[in-house]
């Protein structure tokens, strides 16, 4: 090596600079990134309790809708990872709903705001990121605008019940405004109802259906399961239902709902003659029950007598139900013990909804269900109403608006008055997690806590408390809605009457400390209240009755309740809208329901695009042809109706008539299910009601032990949640509506709907699939590199770093229980951050399917092992049957004869799916019972 | 026929021969750009797969295996007829074989080298492939034996070995004499390649001893091959493969696939080299009857799979085949049987069989029939699977088209690359064909030369 050359080491002074600009440069540009967590466990040093890896459980409750069932929320590693119901909650009782278990997602969601925004300044199209000191200034100085104007301060909310509703009314007063200016958003709540009971009873509350306590429910298209707010509880007391042999539930409506479905009995109505019926069983009831009942004798004879007046007679009689049928069913109402008539639900509320509510409110009467099986909700407190706001708004009176999680323009066409009357705000502030549409039309974007990182609690019902607490620490640079608004009260010098302090100690004062570990306070249920007078007059409303204008026509527009989509809101959840609607099996996108005798009058099959017209719009949908509707009807989800509903204020479901036109577009739907029927397959089993099955003998014990799940078909009502528990527990991917269509959800566990019974009378069963963990397992022997195998357990257990992707597995799958990734599915940050970390995450060209959750076998094991002794029964709970509200799902180990899974193994309602395959499944599922009327 | 007669006829074989080997005019290279192009837009959708993920295809769940699969096993059978019928011909002494015997043998070797690439671009994670073979690892573990996916690797790769050692014995002589023949990098290969075979009478008593071992296992193996892959169909519980007539179904099947491809790609050197004289109307005469008794053999199939899926009872199956015909693919299986049933029944007469544009026509039909056919059985059973709520449909996506028709490149270029390559007309055994039988060479001016 000659001298003159320079030792590798030395620098020279270009490259020093070249070297030190490219530092610089990346230093900056690091600098630059968004401020989103970029640890992968949150803290260095954890709390004392934490253990890496254990999940600990914290009792809060869910806000994913109003019922605000309690919940546990499991953290691993100082972030929640997944939400399960709350055992002692009384509402809950330990599952969650669909919407709850996805509920998680949003904490996690990219689109959430991550601080607060001020409105595109200079011509910029997006909202620009500030920081709090300005926020909380220019909220200050809207708020001073307003009153130094001696104009009004406005909340509106979405449904609050506990301690920030309080506060809204105090900071309201504090701020020289009325305790009432505060507007309950809730478009979905069926006024009808109340309003009927105003005029019946006199009490402006809406009713309490206590359906544990009736022996014969009658659901007058009441979507119960759907439509009130709590799947979770509603799930359950159906399946109750179904259960006890001694007891019915009767759907009368025009619609084969999920509630429907669940009904032990059904009758079909044509849209509009719900009144002509509930005035047929009136009389009915009348003739049978004489001189009993509550009805006060006035008030019976002058019922009698409007029922042989015009039109309730013609209407009665031209109801279309059978009268040995109405018969039959006033019987059951009124001698088998307490009955009840739920409703009218959503798609029987057209424009006579009060009317109609007021006949089955005096039919309730009629069978002494009055204070036994319905009870009233307490009075809301003093609140304006959203025409209240636009007329205010209108007249220039609404200085200042503070919109807390609510969206009325989202809604489109129904709250467009609500929507214009925003521009006519001098100063409105959204406090909410996302952009959303009424959020971009403010002036300042207050970014929220997600729910499971703030304080809170809820009253639901009477004696149902609900502690909710922060699980985690914040993962964005969000401040609760009540500091916000305290601290806005701060620098106005308004603090009078507000509590000193932040809205977190506020609440751990409030909270008792040793009911916090249970999740709030709970009540025994109240005795049943006596049964309410009737007001005077009460029977006007009913007697001015007349038959709605253009139930003549057809055919009539219903616009469906979803349990997906909460309050009729679209659900912003991917999650949710990835989870298929169990009916038609169709995930994310909208459709139109309609019969097929009227789809091929029109020459429409399922996936044809038709322009549906009302009075109000028009919108574009895929057809989606179930014999499921009745042949007048045409049924749209309420997210995709809104376009077809006028400006009611109130989202009513039988719209009235409607046109539609074929654009002679196809579409391929986003669905799962491709067939309608079994086809002749055995695959859903139905045994007669009364039936008496012999028990199946019972397996011989091998000494080894075989994880089984029960699936209750009598059960199951097809709710989702436990896809949804699967989707989080197990980080399935989201694939989106394009690779649904192709064919390519991720999903471990599917609901298959089959329609049974004849063309006429259709019945719904609904199967949930998982893969059926085979003993002599088809997809074993024919991997080449034995990514899939048999462990001693029972269960067929997949090793994805072994898997190569042949997929001849799936193939040989007869139960179609395997998913292959067929990308690397993306999950922007932070949603990786959700990710439940005993789970691998799969890499595209590996399959993947359902283990059984083997994370919860093997931590219930390794418990088990440290604490010397055996998993009990019970121990392990998989993700989806641990959300079960109506416990369709049982989980155990077959080869112990005294586990309950075996138990149910040898009923006589038990069998496997394609028995005759000899694939010995480890899923037992039981026969569903036939209708029962 | 006295010696100057004979001397004179090898000298014409040789010469013939070599004309194929000669420098090729614009058609070929225009043909050979065609099928590099084909290759290469292969190339190109292969690599998105491996970057994107095999989403690219449009297979789904319940179809997870589709037009790639069915290529490969069109392919499998494509290689059917080449070394099974030239090892027949071979023990027959048929005067068929110096004609049809090497095309027919590289076509073989060429259809498995292209068939081996479909399972490869159809795995999930194309690059742990090796997994599938038994190799002393660190993990300990074997292939599963169980699956007959790995019995598939192992006939495959026994069928291209012997295959390929039976095409290049046979070829020794012929590499050995024309090395004398040829010039500069063509006489450095021959000579490479004949492994200094001189033609003595040792090294033919050798060869002879050798070459109907080779001859004799590959007759058992081609059997065994296709049996094989049919068993990644029938050993399966999926109505509609899972049946015991698969083997013998997919060996028909194969042998007239293969035989259809023979035909098209001798008619193609007949009419390009004027191979008149060596592949003769009666030659076709011949691959024409088989092709048509194979063709009445697939009917057979076909109408037995239907009658006893119609006569067992599992609702599933009887499904299928209802839908395989009257479904989504129906159009799929009429054509199916348009073409490898009823188009094949013109052979039936004289006139057609001796005819090439006929028998050339006829055999491409059948090769569109006999992948729509693989196509056909390969989907409608994934789609029409045991649980109704469960079904689907696949329709290729470009890039798995693109795939497929590149398997067609990639063959028709590596079939275009070796005729030029390397003699396509056995020159040993026309030599000894002329010596031993006379008259050897018939006429040039035949009458069914019109014809092509």
């Amino acid at each position: 090596m000659s001298h003159e050359q320079r030792s590798p080491r030395s620098l020279s002074r270009r490259s020093f600079f070249a070297q030190a600009g490219l530092l610089g440069a990346t230093g900056a540009l690091a600098a630059c990134s968004q401020r989103v967590p970029r640890f992968i466990v949150p803290y260095l040093v954890p709390a004392d309790d934490v253990v890496p890896g254990v999940p600990v459980g914290y009792r809060s409750i869910c806000r994913g809708c109003p019922a605000s069932c309690g919940l546990t929320a499991q953290v691993m590693n100082g972030r929640a990872i997944k939400l399960e119901g709350n055992p002692e909650h009384p509402a809950s009782a330990g599952a969650l709903c669909l919407v709850g278990q996805a509920a998680i997602e949003e904490l996690y969601a990219p689109e959430r705001l991550t601080g607060p925004l001020a409105p595109p300044a200079g011509g910029a199209p997006h909202a620009v990121p500030i920081d709090w000191t300005e926020a909380n200034r220019r909220f200050a100085d809207g708020l001073r605008q307003a009153i130094d104007h001696g104009r009004e301060v406005v909340v509106l909310t979405r449904p609050e019940s506990g301690a920030l509703r309080e506060l809204m009314g105090q900071w309201l007063t504090a701020l020289g405004q009325p305790a009432g200016n505060v507007v309950v958003f809730d478009p979905a709540e069926p006024i009808w109802l109340r309003e009927a009971a105003r005029f019946t009873f006199g009490i402006d509350a809406q009713p309490l259906w206590i359906l544990e306590a009736a022996r014969t429910v009658l659901s007058i298209g009441a979507d119960l399961v759907e439509d009130y707010g709590s799947p979770v509880e509603y799930g359950r007391a159906l399946a109750a239902i179904r259960a006890n042999r001694q007891r019915r539930f009767v759907y009368a409506g025009s619609r084969l709902s999920l509630t429907a479905a669940s009904a032990t009995g059904r009758i079909a109505i044509q849209p509009g003659h719900e009144m002509g019926f509930v005035l047929a069983l009136l009389g009915a009831v009348l003739t049978h029950t004489g001189s009993s009942g509550m009805l006060p004798a006035g008030a019976r004879t002058r019922l009698i007598q409007l029922l042989q007046e015009e039109p309730h007679a013609t209407a009665a009689q031209n109801c279309g139900v059978p009268s040995s049928r109405v018969r039959d069913l006033a019987r059951a109402l009124t001698d088998a013990g307490p009955g009840l008539v739920v409703g009218p639900g959503r798609v029987a509320a057209g424009e006579d909804a009060t009317a109609l509510a007021q006949a089955v409110a005096v039919l309730n009467l009629a069978i002494g269900a009055m204070g036994r099986t319905v009870q009233f909700a307490e009075p809301a407190a003093p609140a304006l109403s959203a025409a209240d706001l636009v007329q205010h708004a209108d007249a220039g009176r609404v200085g200042a608006l503070v919109i807390h999680h609510a969206d009325p323009v989202g809604l489109g066409p129904v709250y467009d008055a609500l929507g214009h009357a925003l521009a006519k705000i001098p100063f409105v502030a959204a406090i909410g997690c996302r952009l959303d549409e009424t959020a971009r039309r403010a002036h300042l974007v207050l970014a929220d806590h997600h729910p499971l990182e703030s304080w809170g609690d809820a009253t639901v019902q009477t004696g149902v408390h609900g502690f909710q607490q922060p699980v985690m620490t914040p993962l964005h640079n969000t401040r609760a809605a009540a500091d916000v608004l305290i601290d806005a009260a701060g620098q106005l010098g308004r603090t009078g009457g507000l509590p000193s302090g932040t809205f977190a100690e506020l609440m751990q004062d409030r909270l008792d400390r040793n009911r916090l570990a249970h999740g709030g306070e709970f009540a025994e249920a109240t005795p049943p209240a006596a049964s309410p007078d009737i007001a005077d007059g009460a029977l006007d409303q009913l007697a001015a009755w007349r038959p709605p204008v253009g139930t003549g026509q057809v055919p009539i527009l219903l616009a469906t309740p979803s349990l997906r989509h909460p309050g009729g809101i679209r659900s912003a959840s991917p999650l949710v809208q990835e989870v298929p609607d169990a009916l038609t099996s169709v995930a994310w996108s909208g459709w139109a329901e309609l019969h097929p005798n009227l789809a091929r009058a029109r020459s429409l099959e399922t996936g044809d695009e038709i322009e549906l017209v009302t009075a109000a719009g028009r919108t574009r949908l895929p057809v989606f042809v179930t014999p499921g509707i009745h042949e007048t009807a045409v049924a749209v989800p309420l997210p995709d109706a809104t376009a077809l509903l006028g400006p009611a204020g109130s989202l009513r479901g039988r719209v009235g008539p409607v046109t539609f036109r074929a654009t002679g577009r196809r579409l391929t739907l986003p669905q799962i299910g491709h067939s309608l029927d079994q086809q002749g397959r055995h695959l859903a089993h139905e045994v007669p009601d009364d039936a008496e099955l012999p028990a199946r003998a019972a397996p011989k014990p091998t000494g080894r032990r075989r994880w089984a799940i029960a699936v209750d078909l009598d059960r199951c009502d097809g709710c989702g949640a436990c896809v949804a528990a699967c989707y989080v527990e197990n980080n399935c991917a989201v694939v989106g509506p394009e690779e649904i269509a192709r064919g390519r959800d991720m999903a471990w566990i599917r609901i298959q709907r089959f329609y049974t019974g004849s063309p006429d009378e259709p019945r719904v069963v609904f199967l949930p699939v998982m893969c059926q963990q085979c003993t002599d397992a088809p997809c074993e022997p024919v991997c080449p590199a034995y990514a899939t195998y048999h462990t001693d357990e029972g269960l067929n257990a997949q090793i994805y770093n072994r898997c190569i992707g042949t997929r001849f597995c799936s193939n040989n799958c007869a139960y179609s229980a395997r998913r292959f990734n067929w990308f690397d599915w993306p999950r922007p940050t932070p949603a990786n951050l959700g990710l439940n970390p005993a789970v691998t995450v799969r890499s595209r060209g590996v399959m993947e399917k359902c283990t059984f959750c083997v994370q919860r076998i093997r931590r219930a094991e390794e418990r088990a092992k440290l604490e010397k002794r055996q998993v009990r029964e019970g121990e392990v709970v998989p993700a989806c049957a641990q959300t079960c509200a109506a416990q369709a799902l049982i989980f155990g180990d077959l080869d112990d004869p005294r586990s309950r899974i075996s138990e149910l193994a040898r009923s006589g309602r038990a069998y496997r799916l394609l028995e005759e395959l000899n694939t010995e499944p480890g899923v037992v599922y039981l026969a569903r019972h036939e209708e029962r009327v | 026929m006295n010696a100057t007669q004979q001397a004179d006829a090898a000298a014409h074989v040789e010469q013939d021969t070599l004309a194929t080997l000669q420098t090729p005019g614009s058609r070929y290279w225009l043909l050979l750009l065609g099928m590099v192009a084909l290759t290469a837009a292969g190339g190109w959708a292969w690599a998105l797969l491996l970057r994107r993920g095999l989403g690219v295809t449009d297979m789904n769940t319940p179809v997870m295996w589709g037009s790639l699969i069915t290529s490969f096993v069109f392919f499998i059978g494509i290689s059917h007829s080449g070394t099974l019928v030239s090892a027949i011909l071979y023990f027959t002494r048929s005067p068929l074989r110096p004609a049809i015997g090497r095309s027919a043998e590289a076509m073989t070797v060429i259809a498995i080298l292209t068939a081996g690439l479909y399972p490869l671009m159809h795995l999930g994670r194309a690059w742990f492939f090796f997994w599938l073979l038994p190799y002393p690892n660190q993990r300990g573990l074997w292939p599963n034996f169980h699956s007959p996916l790995v019995w598939d690797i192992f006939a495959v790769c026994c069928y291209v070995t012997i295959s390929a050692l039976f095409l290049y014995m046979g070829m020794l002589p012929d590499l050995s004499l024309l090395s004398r023949r040829v010039r500069r990098w063509r006489r450095v290969l021959y000579k490479v390649l004949s492994l200094g075979f001189a033609g003595t009478d040792s090294e033919w008593g050798l060869l002879e001893k050798a070459y109907p071992i080779f001859a004799g296992v590959a007759i058992p193996l081609a059997v065994s091959v296709h049996s094989v892959v049919s068993w990644d169909f029938a050993m399966t519980i999926i109505p509609g493969w899972h049946s015991t007539i698969f083997a013998p179904y997919f060996v028909a099947g194969a042998i007239f696939s293969g035989l259809a491809m023979a035909i098209v790609l001798l008619a193609l050197l007949r009419r390009a080299y004027r191979l008149d004289r060596y592949i003769r109307a009666d030659h076709f005469d011949v691959m024409a009857k088989l092709l048509l008794a194979m063709s009445l053999v697939m009917s057979f199939v076909y109408v037995t799979e239907f009658t006893s899926a119609m006569l067992r009872g599992s609702p599933a199956e009887r499904a299928v085949f209802v839908w395989r015909a009257t479904g989504r693919y129906a159009l799929i299986y009429w054509l199916v049987i348009l073409c490898n049933c009823l188009i094949p029944l013109f052979a039936f007469r004289r006139r057609v069989r001796r005819s090439l544009p006929w028998m050339a026509a006829i055999s491409a039909a059948v090769l569109v029939g006999m992948w729509f056919e693989r196509f056909m059985f390969v989907v409608t059973s994934l789609a029409h699977h045991y649980d109704p709520f469960a079904w689907g449909v696949y329709v290729p996506s470009l890039a798995e088209v693109v795939l497929c028709l590149a398997g067609f490149g990639w063959f028709g270029m590596l079939f275009l690359l070796f005729v030029k390559i390397f003699p396509c007309l056995s020159v040993a055994e026309t030599l000894q064909g002329v010596t031993a039988e006379s008259p050897a060479m018939p006429p040039l001016t035949e009458p069914e030369a019109a014809h092509a």
